[in-house]
């Protein structure tokens, strides 16, 4: 590697020469603004973040983000509904729902109690679902929130709004908005990394797409079948030896190019060559969960080689290890309707317990490496489900349909209050009743734990400056300790 | 507000010196939207008493409203400010009320005094309201005038008025321009720049070595003939059309709209005006008699997304696909970010919301969905010529039948009265039930056993059928029947399929082996006469099915009559009946039933309603009755029904000769009794409709013709209007983007108020104008620019330039940027000689990393979604703009090089840096494969040394020959490679086995050794920054 950095003849590093380079002709570029300057030609290969931010002294670094994605039914995991039960086989009051639209059920659908049994946990005496009991064990340790709310009730719009403070896709999202605006704390590994697991409805890249923001902030998929970063193994026939041998030659070549026509996109070029080949040394060693002793494997129920939920988990705590910022798993399989999609009776246990376990250890294991202070875990999807019921009264076949009214999601780490239960739904968990958490709330409070305003942290484009929160979003005060 | 506030009295105190004196109170004061009392107005009242907001029912951005009044009588004497309740308000004099403004401070006693002198002179208001004030002074919504190009002290550099502008202001900041690129630099830059594609070495050597002035032009002149010509201006157009080949959002399946992406492709090599283009892509349907190119053109706005998620509504999302276009529409033509304006009224430019709903009354009648359910309907079938004549031949015959049924259907009487005779002396058809009963139990064993034979279908097991066994005695079977019987709680599912794919077959206990199939002639139903789904029954598609609608109150029963000569019911003693039904928890209650009688017209199923009109006497039955049997008849004549099989056949083959030729998205216009009112949307939201609206033009634009239809065309003549401020510098300025790195105007989607000032206002105009006299010829303007001396300039930079102009906006020297994705790819397979130069078509499939649709998309395989299916042979080695563009899933060669998604329009791709791009230039199968075939190529054409391979590599990749040093490192290289493959000669074999480039080779170098070397060199040259770069 040294030899890389020490063969071209532009002086080094090259990344900082770089910078000396934008600042010695700052004043130059205030002739047309600075986000015209990161729209344009000259893009750093290194990542910095923007300078002011964060605006406060943060109270977290990173964020691992456990996305279920499909809308997990808060009725039989984290929202414990009595009322709800005893009113079994009804009709919900026409006050309540009349006029509004559903995906697939009619607004007199019949009500549907919760199918498990809750149980009321730890000191804070919240109630968790049987479903979930790992989660459920370390209750104390969480906060819950009871007042999720979103506006759209399909999938897609849903899961991109929540991603990105916008239902029509092509807007940034959080992680690229926060790769953006912080930067990356490392300097061979991307700062959002996305990771998915499960089946069922697809997923959309421009739920971690950078939008309007330059790609270098985009979400990179981490895979893990096939190449885990896209194009970071050598084709065959391409050794390490010979591949650090054409990477000299082309910084060699690109150097004596630069000579002749001083353009400073020539130095950048040559830096991210460098990273290049930094990232295809040190991708394939994160990837390789095998060196984790057993009694990690044990606690998080990994299998090496394996596509899980629980490799995922491992994975995120890897990657935050190594300074990576934003971590977002995607685990798929949680449209629970009764139909093709699966029932809540049969299907949805299924997918408790393909996450209970892992969720937990993640978080344990954190907290063991003292990464939980600085860690913000979440737990949840892009809309609840209905309180009335979907399919027939046969157990395989029962299910409900999309819900944005109300919802559960839970969050534990650094900044957030602990064994605390936020918000609150009426008794039909059908509409909240208090301290409404709407998604550009979720997103205001994730970038305040990180130090950023979400109110400053913009950018410019087709005229006006926009933001992740668009012209919405409150701090949820309340959950911060 | 407090800002505000400040910014106001500071305002205040500085023009409280120049107040005229009191005049006559009638003496009309001219009054815009600067005067300092309306601006106080404006900051302090207006939030609460203008627009929706009228508290106390009072309004005052109206003169006439404010006269008016609210519930405490009129806000405003015209000459009498204490008499003024408005007055009498701010100064807290007023003892009824609280002092206003009740937000924020009380005014101070400057802008009290401001206010009563307004008030004394008149309250005169300004004559436009202050959204459409902010278009005064602003440069763009200016009819352009030509300028004078500016005198020049170095008139040897010019080579035409561009290069006045341009030297004028480099002098004007004390710089002079760079020399003159070198003739392989430019015919390089200039091959680039109209074709996307690198100049071949004999090109660069015949221009090189061309001595006439004219070379350079007549070089320009043979790239506009080149078909490559039009496929990358082509692909610019793309990103504005947001051409992509799925429908976006969720499911994002495939749609057919490649003949829009040919379209383009072929209207830039026509060198169409800009203003046909214009007409026919926005407009084509409504042209008179418009050719079906001229349909095909429309599809720049079908390229807006389709949703097929379940359960969405399709309004919503037909409406999102309007307000996309008219967003389009404004950022292509008008470089105005109407977006802003759908929710509220644009913050900083003269559009109201008002107006943007009037402009979207434009889009808002045509035919197309929200969904993609029907196959994306409206669209245009274009067959080729041998399609056309087949499909014409094949009409001919449907004619023919047609004219036969007819003449049939007028002489039905004599068949009709035969069978009415026969069927009034049938003998009754006798049914026998079957009980269900459980396969795997003893000897039979009967489940769910009910009296009256019915149960309930059963659950749907994992192959998404429904099992049924029955018991049937041994014996002659001719029909079989299953009756629903009525079931009320369903009566609010009328979308329900109950029966799909019905298969039967007669079965012995646990002896597969021995199960015969029973053969269904005909299926019956009572629901007829409307029951036009009961094919669906049997047509083995499992996304059509059949249901009972809102029937679901009365019996209702299927029959299906079997096959004849069948005695299959001496089999066994089962009968398994499978049937495909969706997994929807819905289990109704049937009985299934069989006869020995054969539904003949002796023992004919008739549905309820003609068996009433059947006993009903002839001479009593009403015309409605004739007509419903007639009507009935024509549906079981054995004569007809020959026919008609006959013409069902025709019409399927039609329908696949149709389905064969290619086909592409268009618009289509309502017809005039199905218009649709527009309505501004409340906060955005189609659901809470406003005012409604008409059609109509920004009112800060040129006068949209008063006497011509208000629909798409006319509105497409008047964006073409010479009168126009802003098409003509819009479109200027994006080619001049392209060509120069950056636009005049830098925010080339942005013309409005918060526009980036152009760096040459008056060279923008001048060549806005000289595009609108040119008669809208692109290829004119672009000739202008590229024979200009600014373009002609060398790229390098130096310390002076990066200091004085570091983004090149003065044009100090001559473009050097990153070239676009496509391009990058493209290039690697032009120089390794593997590029396949086919115009149009189809999208092609080129290397894509394994399982990426299959880890993100939708995964029901009838989709047909699930993988990539990668193209060999020469289709590998498309250009780049050819390959299937999948919205929700870009393809990532292109997207790390910062290709859109094309949901939306883009104006401007970002140009990033990243090591992602180089780990795919290094590593993606494409690029690796090009330096394999540029390796091969380099050791067949290049000769036999090393020195005589590189230079041919430079000329390839570079356009220019190596220098001394960098000749160095690469001989370094390869002699270093040379020796790992040799010591490694197993790596080398590894690096070609089974590699997809040997099917397009002509010729494979046999030593794989020396090969793998040479590849490496290749990579290494595909990888160059100058490689990559148009420069």
């Amino acid at each position: 590697m040294n030899q890389i950095q020490n063969q071209h003849t532009i002086g080094q590093p090259v990344s900082k020469n770089r910078r000396t380079f934008l600042k010695q002709f700052g004043a130059g570029f205030g002739m047309f603004g600075l986000s015209s300057l990161l729209n344009n030609a000259v893009m750093s290969a290194d990542n910095k973040g923007l300078s002011g931010v964060p605006h406060f002294p943060p109270k977290i670094k990173n964020v691992i983000y456990l996305f279920m994605s499909g809308g997990p039914s808060h009725l039989e995991l984290l929202d414990y509904k009595p009322t709800l039960k005893k009113f079994s086989g009804d009709q919900l009051p026409d006050e309540i729902s009349k006029g509004q639209l559903f995906a697939f059920i009619n607004e007199d659908a019949k009500l549907l109690g919760t199918q498990f049994d809750f149980k009321q946990r730890g000191q804070s005496g919240m109630q968790i679902s049987e479903l979930l009991p790992n989660i459920a064990s370390m209750s104390d340790e969480i906060t819950m929130i009871h007042s999720m709310y979103t506006e759209a009730f399909n999938h897609d719009p849903a899961r991109v709004f929540i991603n990105t403070g916008s239902q029509i896709p092509g807007r940034p999202s959080m992680g690229s908005w926060l790769s953006y605006g912080l930067g990356s704390e490392n300097d061979d590994l991307p700062a959002f990394v996305v990771l998915l697991s499960g089946k069922g409805q697809p997923l959309t890249v421009n739920s971690w797409s950078s939008g309007f923001l330059p790609t270098m902030h985009q979400g990179v998929q981490f895979r893990t079948q096939g190449d885990p970063v896209l194009y970071v193994t050598n084709p065959k026939g391409i050794s390490d030896s010979v591949r650090k041998q054409s990477i000299d030659a082309v910084n060699d070549l690109n150097a004596m190019h630069y000579q002749d026509v001083l353009d400073p996109e020539i130095e950048t070029r040559i830096a991210a060559y460098e990273m290049a080949y930094k990232m295809q040394m040190s991708v394939p060693e994160l990837m390789d969960i095998s060196s984790e002793p057993e009694s990690v494997h044990q606690a998080y129920g990994t299998e090496p080689g394996k596509s899980s939920f629980a490799n995922n988990c491992l994975l995120a705590r890897r990657l935050v290890e190594r300074g990576v910022r934003f971590v977002q798993l995607y685990h798929r399989g949680w449209d629970h309707h009764g139909t093709a999609d699966g029932s809540i009776v049969y299907d949805l246990p299924q997918r408790a317990k393909e996450v209970d376990q892992s969720s937990f250890a993640l978080v344990q294991d954190l907290k063991q490496r003292g990464l939980l202070d600085e860690t913000l875990v979440i737990w949840g999807g892009e809309f609840g489900r209905t309180p009335m019921m979907q399919g027939s009264g046969d157990p395989k076949t029962l299910g409900r349909d999309h819900h944005p009214r109300s919802y559960s999601i839970w969050m534990a780490g650094g900044g957030i209050k602990k064994g605390f239960v936020y918000g609150k739904s009426d008794d039909f968990g059908y509409n909240v009743v208090e301290d409404p958490f709407h998604v550009h709330d979720l997103q205001a409070t994730i970038l305040h734990l990180l130090g950023v305003d979400h109110t400053k942290l913009t950018f410019k484009h087709q005229g006006r400056e926009f933001r992740l929160t668009d012209v919405h979003g409150n701090v949820a005060n309340k959950i911060l300790i | 507000m407090k800002k505000v506030r400040l910014a106001v009295t500071l305002f205040t105190i500085a023009l409280l010196s120049s107040i005229p004196p009191i005049g006559n109170a009638e003496e009309k004061q001219p009054v815009d939207n600067t005067n300092p009392a309306f601006q106080i107005l404006e900051s302090r009242c207006f939030p609460c008493h203008a627009g929706s907001n009228q508290l106390g029912e009072l309004l005052l951005d109206k003169r006439q409203a404010a006269l008016t009044g609210g519930e405490q009588g009129a806000a405003i004497v015209p000459g009498e400010p204490d008499e003024s309740l408005l007055i009498q308000m701010v100064e807290g004099k007023n003892p009824q009320a609280l002092r206003m403004p009740m937000d924020g401070e009380y005014l101070t006693d400057e802008e009290i005094a401001l206010l009563k002198q307004w008030v004394q002179d008149g309250a005169h208001y300004p004559e436009i309201d202050s959204i459409h004030a902010r278009a005064n002074g602003h440069w763009a919504y200016q009819k352009p005038v030509k300028p004078e190009p500016p005198d020049v002290a170095d008139e040897n550099w010019v080579c035409n008025p561009i290069d006045q502008f341009i030297l004028a202001k480099l002098n004007e900041h004390q710089m002079s321009p760079q020399e003159k690129a070198s003739p392989e630099q430019l015919v390089r830059r200039v091959s680039l720049d109209l074709t996307g594609l690198l100049p071949t070495p004999e090109q660069v050597e015949a221009f090189v070595n061309d001595p006439d002035d004219e070379a350079y032009a007549d070089f320009i002149n043979h790239l506009f003939n080149s078909p490559q010509y039009g496929e990358h201006m082509g692909r610019y157009w793309l990103d504005l059309a947001r051409y992509a080949d799925t429908n976006g959002y969720q499911v994002d399946k495939t749609r057919r709209i490649s003949l829009y992406r040919e379209w383009v492709i072929n209207a830039f090599n026509q060198n169409m005006t800009f203003d046909q283009f214009t007409l026919e892509q926005l407009a084509g349907d409504l042209l008179p008699k418009p050719t079906k190119q001229q349909l095909v053109a429309t599809g720049f706005h079908r390229n807006t997304q389709t949703n097929e998620e379940g359960g969405v509504k399709d309004e919503e999302y037909r409406r999102r696909a309007i307000v996309n276009r008219v967003d389009t529409t404004a950022t292509v033509w008008l470089g105005t970010t109407m977006a802003c304006a759908e929710c509220h009224d644009h913050k900083y430019d003269p559009i109201t919301q008002e107006e943007y709903y009037q402009f979207y009354a434009f889009f808002n009648q045509t035919e197309d969905m929200g969904n993609s359910f029907q196959r994306n309907t409206p669209y245009v079938t274009v067959p080729t010529e041998l399609e056309q004549k087949a499909i014409d031949s094949v009409d001919a015959l449907i004619e023919q039948t047609k004219t036969n049924i007819k003449s049939v259907k007028q002489n039905i009487a004599p068949q009709l009265n035969e069978w009415e005779e026969k069927w009034l002396n049938q003998q009754p058809t006798s049914w026998i039930a079957l009980d269900p009963v459980n396969p795997d139990g003893a000897g039979g064993e009967k489940t769910e056993f009910r009296r009256d034979q019915t149960f309930e279908l059963p659950e749907v097991d994992e192959d998404g059928n429904m099992l049924v066994y029955l018991e049937s005695p041994k014996m002659h079977v001719e029909a079989i029947r299953i009756e629903f019987l009525p079931n009320k709680p369903f009566s609010n599912r009328d979308d329900l399929i109950l029966l799909n794919d019905v298969e039967m077959i007669t079965a012995v206990r646990k002896s597969e082996s021995e199960d015969i199939p029973i053969n269904i002639d005909r299926v019956h139903t009572t629901l007829e006469p409307d029951d036009k789904a009961k094919s669906h029954i049997t047509d083995g598609k499992p996304e059509t099915g059949w249901g009972l609608g809102n029937r679901w109150d009365e019996p209702h029963s299927v029959i299906f009559e079997l096959k004849t000569g069948q005695d299959s019911f001496n089999n066994g003693p089962l009968v398994l009946l499978k049937i495909n039904r969706p997994d929807d928890g819905v289990r109704p209650t049937v009985r299934v039933s069989i006869t020995e009688f054969k539904p003949d017209d002796r023992h004919p199923i008739v549905p309820n309603d003609i068996v009433s009109i059947l006993n009903t006497p002839k001479k009593t039955r009403s015309k409605e009755q004739n007509l419903r049997l007639n009507e009935y008849y024509f549906s079981i004549s054995p004569t007809l029904l020959a026919i008609e099989v006959l013409h069902e056949s025709l019409e399927k083959r039609k329908k696949e000769l149709e389905a064969n030729a290619r086909s592409s998205m268009v618009m289509s216009e309502l017809p005039n009794n199905k218009m649709r009112d527009s309505h501004i949307h409340i906060r955005g939201n189609y659901l809470t409709p406003g005012e409604q609206v008409t059609a109509a033009a920004p009112v800060v634009l040129h006068d949209f013709p008063i006497d011509a239809p208000k629909n798409r065309l006319t509105f497409a003549k008047w964006l073409m209007d010479e009168n126009n401020p802003l098409t003509a510098r819009v479109v200027v300025n994006r080619l001049w983007q392209q060509v120069f790195g950056r636009g005049i105007v830098d925010t080339s989607n942005d013309f409005g108020t918060r526009a980036s000032p152009p760096s040459h206002p008056e060279l923008l105009d001048w060549l806005a104008i000289e595009f609108i006299e040119s008669g809208w010829d692109v290829q004119y303007i672009l000739k202008l620019m590229l024979t200009s001396a600014a373009y002609q300039q060398s790229a390098r930079l130096t310390k002076e330039k990066i200091e004085k102009d570091p983004g090149n906006r003065l044009l100090s020297r001559g473009p050097r940027f990153r070239m676009d994705a496509e391009l990058i790819r493209d290039n690697a397979l032009e120089a390794a000689g593997i590029l396949h130069k086919k115009i149009g078509g189809e999208s092609v499939f080129p290397p894509h990393p394994l399982g990426i649709w299959k880890e993100i998309g939708f995964l029901r395989p009838y989709f047909g979604m699930s993988r990539w299916p990668e193209s060999f042979g020469p289709d590998r080695y498309r250009r780049g703009m050819y390959t299937f563009w999948r919205r929700t899933i870009p393809y990532p060669t292109f997207a790390t090089f910062d290709a859109p998604s094309r949901e939306t329009c883009t104006v401007q791709r970002p140009r990033t840096n990243t090591p992602l791009q180089a780990l795919l230039t290094l590593n993606d199968p494409a690029f690796f494969e090009a330096a394999q075939a540029l390796a091969a190529r380099l050791i067949d054409e290049g000769g036999e040394t090393p020195e005589e391979r590189i230079h041919l590599g430079y000329q390839l990749c570079l356009s220019r020959i190596p220098k001394q040093k960098e000749m160095q490192r690469l001989l370094s290289l390869t002699v270093q490679q040379l020796e790992h493959y040799s010591n490694f000669p197993e790596e080398a074999k590894r690096l070609f086995e089974a590699s997809p480039v040997l099917e397009v080779l002509d010729a494979a170098p046999d030593n794989k050794v020396e090969w793998a070397a040479w590849t490496v060199a290749a990579n290494v040259l595909l990888n160059l920054d100058e490689f990559i770069t148009k420069g």
